[in-house]
């Protein structure tokens, strides 16, 4: 994209520096200056590499790399910074503030504002802020007309001639694939914010504010033609497309504030207006030219609409109103309240159940013609603060958040994946969600020394739920921390807390009904949101200053989440298919969620030209769950038995756990140099790093492979560890600062970024991932005959990039690989 | 009058003039303990001992410099309160015992710099004397206030001119960028003044999944409220939710398929101040699905590597309407 703005350039910039020219004097600086600011500009470039994909027959760009994810680094002449202020328009009460980030660039900032002081402010703020999502990315897909994606129809001619065919796999990676448009998915906001304050007396205030914001560009959806994408090419398509985003969002904001001496109050109203141009999408089905549904022109291997359509989030709009205050009921008793209603309410048409024509005419009516989604939410926040002489305090508070859902139960018989007809006499309704939380809070503080305070207290949960398995559930815990200061230069706080939540009872109504024998849901299969819960968090800080010079800071942190309790609403006995287990588990779900960190920080001026600094971090997070691998009967599904086709299973000795783990390294340490008066050099180096593992493994006993409790967990079932996911981010900075005169300072600025991924789930994406078999000493993928196609990932070589499930499904390849960059800017900096 | 006496007046001057502005100050020195009610020195202080700017600036040129272009020194060069005409004194507190004793750190009232005895909550009083209104009003009973931080602890208010603090501000730390804000009263620019204390937020910045914070166009502010909030980790919003949904207004619905633990609580999938996972998810996919869905086929498998519900967008790869969806045919959230 050429830089827009570059038109723009002369008149912003005469916009922006003309008062300068208008107002500004060559005074010295001591004086007072009605005009001052500060102009960066200067030029840059970036070169490097991405290399973390040599498979790919292209080089993906640096520029739309993750190195400018959120950010628009192009060449060439930029303007990192401008700031200008006058403090007395031509020696009245105004001011004028204008300041900009990046200007004519994508991720450009304005900031503007105008008053009177004490009186008043009009301020208008500009931003803009891109994402890029990656640049790896292939599509057969153009965009025709507003939320319409097609393919050429002979290109979808070819594929459906071949839908079913083992040749099917080879044709897409060397003829479709290679004949794809490169895209790069990305979005970008662009929001403006118009905003005036006005203060009515000293104690009255007003605010009113517009902001609008355009959103728009595309990112990956992942979608299906049928229930689920294909099976060894037996039915099903998948298509993952750049959904076209193209939002508006309005906000506006007014409030009112009064203050007097003993009491203080706020009105406010919001009302934010989301807007989707693009209501719906529709896109081709890549494998199919004409809606069928089998055994009539298809079969069960090639039936599907010729498009599919999916409906983007829908317009819905929000108003909330807010009253918040302070009271000082006593001398030394006061009470803060906010109290937040808001109104939430989303009415979009429906679209029709299905695209598939032949299946449309089978769908019952829709039972409305748009949701008429209404939800209340109301907020409430009570707070007493009441000091008891001068060393001690105690806080009570009071939280009440109620989300009301009334929108109205409808009753729907959908039409799965466009390809099996509407079942109208088991039709699905909607289950309006909605809960109440309410919270208690009661601590107490001592303050027994400067800077010094022991605190201990309550602090309690009432949870109630609609339309969720667990009702209502408590939580009650308490804190402790204490803060203290024993010498001038030595502070630290230690911290805890304790809560332990229970559900009243755990009712899941889908694992009380049954399908093939077995319940829809597992019976102790337990939500971690809702679940029986004991948290333990401790903290602590310390911060040591010795001399002007030194200054240390470190800190240490856990925070632990055990779910795995016997009884209550989870099991009383163990699960365990194997009895005496040393690990029993209770439950179904998240049996540990855990986090450890410490770290330091640490400032040390060598000397009065000189300072370093020095950071370490570390983190380790751990998360165990335990599933188990169930399959419905056919027609006859019982008695349960896993070792007979057509049995429902539902054994204890299939059941798999999994850890993962993640590790997380922040190193940093660099040092200022003051050469002189006239020049400074900073400099840095950081590092981030971070290993994350999944592991899985079977619970049962593996040797038992016949009878009702037979092992499932091999093949394609099996439970296995996947390859370690690595993310290291380097980066080396030098800042070199030249002060040519009392007003113009120069600096160059190098940057060296490397960025390394290696990510199993994208290090290996390509747009087609189906059905095919990976090197040795890698298994070859079930079902998959083809032989291997294309160049495998070099970070996972035996990595099996193909699924006999995904023999049907286009991808967009999305990935975003390692690279090293290399930045260099040269800039004059001017201040009058 | 001879110049014993005078020296003796000017003594017994001093002595009542520092008792009366100490008095209060030491009976509180023994604590940092927030005042609820604390009403700022210049405003309780009788009238007759107040000297004016003018007379402070006589010796205080350089503050004086340092001041007059912030902010605030406009404000107050154009007043609309009492307080306001007072100058220097508004915040400092009445400088006649100041100026009696010929100067000197001990004799002024309130002083906020580093080595001062003013105790916290007579600092923050002063502050607080105006700041009373917008971000300030939950400042009583917040959590910064009960830990016994300064006002100044954060904020500068000698600053020299916004465009000077401006370039010096931006020079500070090149590893961050920052929004654009009119505020150039603190001391660091965010996020670096917050994550001084938060370093565990420092680390998760660097993530490679991360919203635009590095990149200073999302900062800290942009979520919390530092002065204080009656909302859940001083959230401007008064949910988590509501929060996140300020900015990501399409997910916020009501739709007509509904996925439970979205509505209630982003955070039980996605860490917002950063992820070595993609989608700031806690855990990766298919494990983030699998931790709640154990009904039957596809949700209980374990997933071999090369599985569909395992590369690329995990389980999303379909069930892409994740966060709800308004399509008829919607209800497992493919549409």
């Amino acid at each position: 994209m050429k830089i827009a703005g570059t038109k723009c350039l002369p008149l912003m910039l005469t916009l922006l520096l003309a008062p300068i020219a208008l107002f500004s004097q060559n005074k010295d600086n001591d004086q007072a200056a009605p005009v001052a600011g500060v102009v960066e500009m200067g030029s840059r470039w970036s070169w490097g590499d991405v290399y973390g994909r040599p498979d790919l027959p292209f080089d993906p760009s640096l520029k739309t790399s993750k190195y400018n994810e959120y950010r628009d680094l192009r060449d060439g002449f930029f303007i990192p910074r401008v700031r200008l202020t006058m403090d007395d328009i031509a020696g009245s009460k105004y001011f004028l503030d204008v300041q900009s980030n990046n200007a004519i660039y994508r991720d450009q900032s304005y900031l503007a504002t105008f008053g009177a002081w004490n009186r008043f402010r009009v301020q208008f703020r500009y931003d803009e802020i891109p994402h890029t999502y990656t640049n790896t990315a292939r599509t057969p897909y153009t965009q025709t007309a507003p939320g319409v994606l097609t393919i050429p129809l002979l290109t979808r001619n070819s594929l459906q001639a071949l839908a079913a065919s083992p040749l099917l796999p080879s044709t897409i990676q060397t003829q479709l694939v290679p004949s794809m448009n490169f895209i790069v998915p990305a979005i970008e906001r662009r929001a403006g914010t118009f905003m005036f304050a006005y203060d009515l007396t000293p104690d009255w205030d007003l605010l009113a504010s517009y902001s609008r914001e355009h959103e728009t560009g595309t990112r990956p959806l992942g979608l299906i033609f049928n229930s689920s994408p294909s099976a060894a090419l037996s039915g099903g398509y998948g298509a993952e497309v750049p959904e076209p985003i193209d939002y508006f969002n309005n906000l506006v904001r007014v409030r009112a504030e009064y203050v007097r001496k003993r009491w203080a109050i706020q009105i406010g109203y919001t009302g934010s207006f989301f807007q989707n141009n693009r209501n719906a999408l529709f896109f081709d089905n890549p494998f199919r030219t004409t809606d069928c549904v089998a055994p009539v022109g298809c079969t069960a291997a090639t039936q599907g609409p010729a498009r599919g359509e999916v409906d983007l989030y829908p317009d819905n709009h929000a108003h909330y109103i807010n009253v918040a205050g302070t009271l000082l009921l006593m001398k030394h008793l006061r009470l803060l309240f906010s109290i937040n209603a808001g109104w939430l309410r989303q009415d979009d048409p429906f679209v029709p159940y299905t695209t598939n024509t032949l299946l449309l005419a089978g769908t019952g009516p829709l039972p409305a013609s748009s949701l008429h989604g209404e939800k209340q939410t109301l907020a409430m926040n009570y707070k007493l603060i009441q000091s008891l002489g001068k060393k001690f305090e105690i806080k009570a508070g009071y939280r009440q958040y109620d989300y009301n859902n009334d929108t109205p139960v409808l009753s729907f018989t959908p039409v799965e994946g466009d390809s099996g007809a509407a079942s109208l006499t088991s039709p699905e309704e909607n289950t309006p969600f909605g809960y109440n939380r309410k919270n208690v809070e009661v601590t107490g503080n001592w303050y027994y020394a400067k800077k010094s305070s022991v605190k201990v207290g309550y602090e309690g949960e009432i949870m109630d739920r609609s339309n969720r398995d667990v009702e209502h559930s408590t939580e009650n815990g308490f804190v402790a921390a204490i803060d203290s200061a024993p010498r001038k230069d030595l502070s630290f706080r230690v911290s805890y807390r304790y809560s332990a939540r229970n559900p009243e009872q755990y009712q899941d109504d889908q694992a009380a009904e049954t399908a093939g024998g077995i319940t829809n849901d597992q019976i102790f299969s337990r939500r971690f949101d809702e679940a029986t819960r004991t948290r333990n968090r401790g903290d602590a800080e310390i911060q040591y200053s010795p001399t002007d010079r030194l200054s240390f800071s470190g800190f240490a942190g856990t925070l632990q989440d055990n779910f795995n309790h016997q009884g209550g609403v989870n099991s009383p006995t163990p699960l365990n298919f194997i009895a005496g287990t040393s690990y029993p588990y209770y439950l179904y779900g998240v049996l540990k969620d855990l986090s450890y960190n410490a770290g330091f920080d640490s400032d040390f001026s060598l000397t009065n030209a000189i300072t370093l600094f020095a950071e370490y971090s570390y983190e380790r997070y751990y998360k165990a769950m335990a599933s188990r691998y169930r399959v419905p009967g056919g027609a006859t599904p019982l008695p349960l038995d896993c070792s007979a086709a057509g049995h429902g299973c539902d054994s204890a000795n299939n059941d798999w756990g999994s850890t993962a783990r993640d590790y997380v390294h922040i190193f940093a340490v660099g040092w200022d140099t003051h050469f002189s008066k006239k020049t400074d050099l900073d400099t840095y180096y950081t590092l981030s790093a971070a290993k994350g593992n999944v592991d899985s493994r079977p619970f049962g006993n593996p040797t038992l492979l016949t009878g009702p409790d037979k092992f499932l967990l091999t093949g394609t079932n099996a439970a296995v560890d996947y390859p370690e996911t690595v993310s290291r981010n380097h980066q080396v900075v030098a800042v070199f600062r030249y002060k040519v005169t009392n007003n113009l300072t120069s600096k160059v600025e190098y940057r060296y970024q490397q960025f390394d991924s290696k990510d199993y789930q994208t290090s290996a994406m390509t747009p087609y991932m189906g059905c095919v078999s990976p090197l040795p000493p890698g298994a070859p993928v079930p079902g998959c005959t083809s032989p291997l196609l294309g160049t495998p990932s070099p970070f996972y070589p035996y990595f099996l990039v193909g699924d006999t499930s995904a023999a049907r499904y286009l991808f967009l390849g999305a990935d975003q690989p390692s690279y090293r960059a290399h930045y260099l800017a040269a800039t004059v900096e001017y201040h009058f | 009058m001879k110049p014993t006496k005078l020296r003796w007046i000017l003594f017994v001057l001093t002595i009542a003039g520092s008792a009366a502005v100490t008095a209060p100050q030491s009976a509180a020195q023994d604590t940092d303990k927030p005042a609820a009610a604390q009403a700022s020195p210049a405003a309780a202080a009788p009238e007759g001992d107040y000297v004016g700017t003018e007379v402070c600036v006589t010796c205080h040129a350089d503050q004086q410099k340092s001041f007059v272009h912030t902010i605030m020194g406009n404000a107050m060069a154009h007043p609309r309160t009492e307080l306001d005409k007072l100058g220097c004194e508004a915040c400092h507190g009445p400088g006649k015992a100041h100026v009696e004793a010929g100067g000197g750190k001990d004799t002024i009232p309130v002083r906020f710099t580093k080595d001062s005895t003013t105790p916290v909550e007579e600092r923050n009083a002063a502050c607080l004397s105006c700041h009373t209104k917008g971000n300030q009003m939950f400042w009583r009973g917040s959590p910064h206030e009960s830990r016994a931080m300064a006002c100044v602890d954060c904020h500068r208010v000698h600053y020299g001119s916004p465009a000077q603090r401006y370039a010096e501000l931006a020079s500070v730390d090149s590893r961050y960028g920052t929004p654009l804000t009119e505020h150039v009263g603190t001391k660091l620019p965010q996020p670096e003044l917050c994550l001084q204390c938060h370093q565990m937020r420092r680390a998760q910045l660097q993530r490679s999944s991360h919203m635009p914070y590095r990149e200073g166009k999302v900062t800290c502010t942009s979520c919390h409220n530092p002065h204080g909030s009656p909302n859940p980790s001083q959230l401007l919003q008064s949910s988590i939710n509501e929060n996140c949904i300020s900015c990501h207004t399409e997910r916020r619905g009501p739709f007509l398929w509904e996925h439970p633990p979205v509505m209630e609580n982003c955070v039980n999938c996605h860490e917002p101040h950063g992820s070595s996972n993609p989608q700031l998810l806690k855990v990766r996919m298919p494990r983030v699905c699998d931790s709640c869905h154990d009904s039957s086929r596809h949700p209980t498998q374990p997933q071999p590597l090369g599985s569909i519900k395992n590369f690329n967008r995990g389980c999303t790869n379909c069930h892409s309407s994740i966060h709800g969806s308004n399509h008829p045919s919607g209800n497992a959230f493919l549409r």
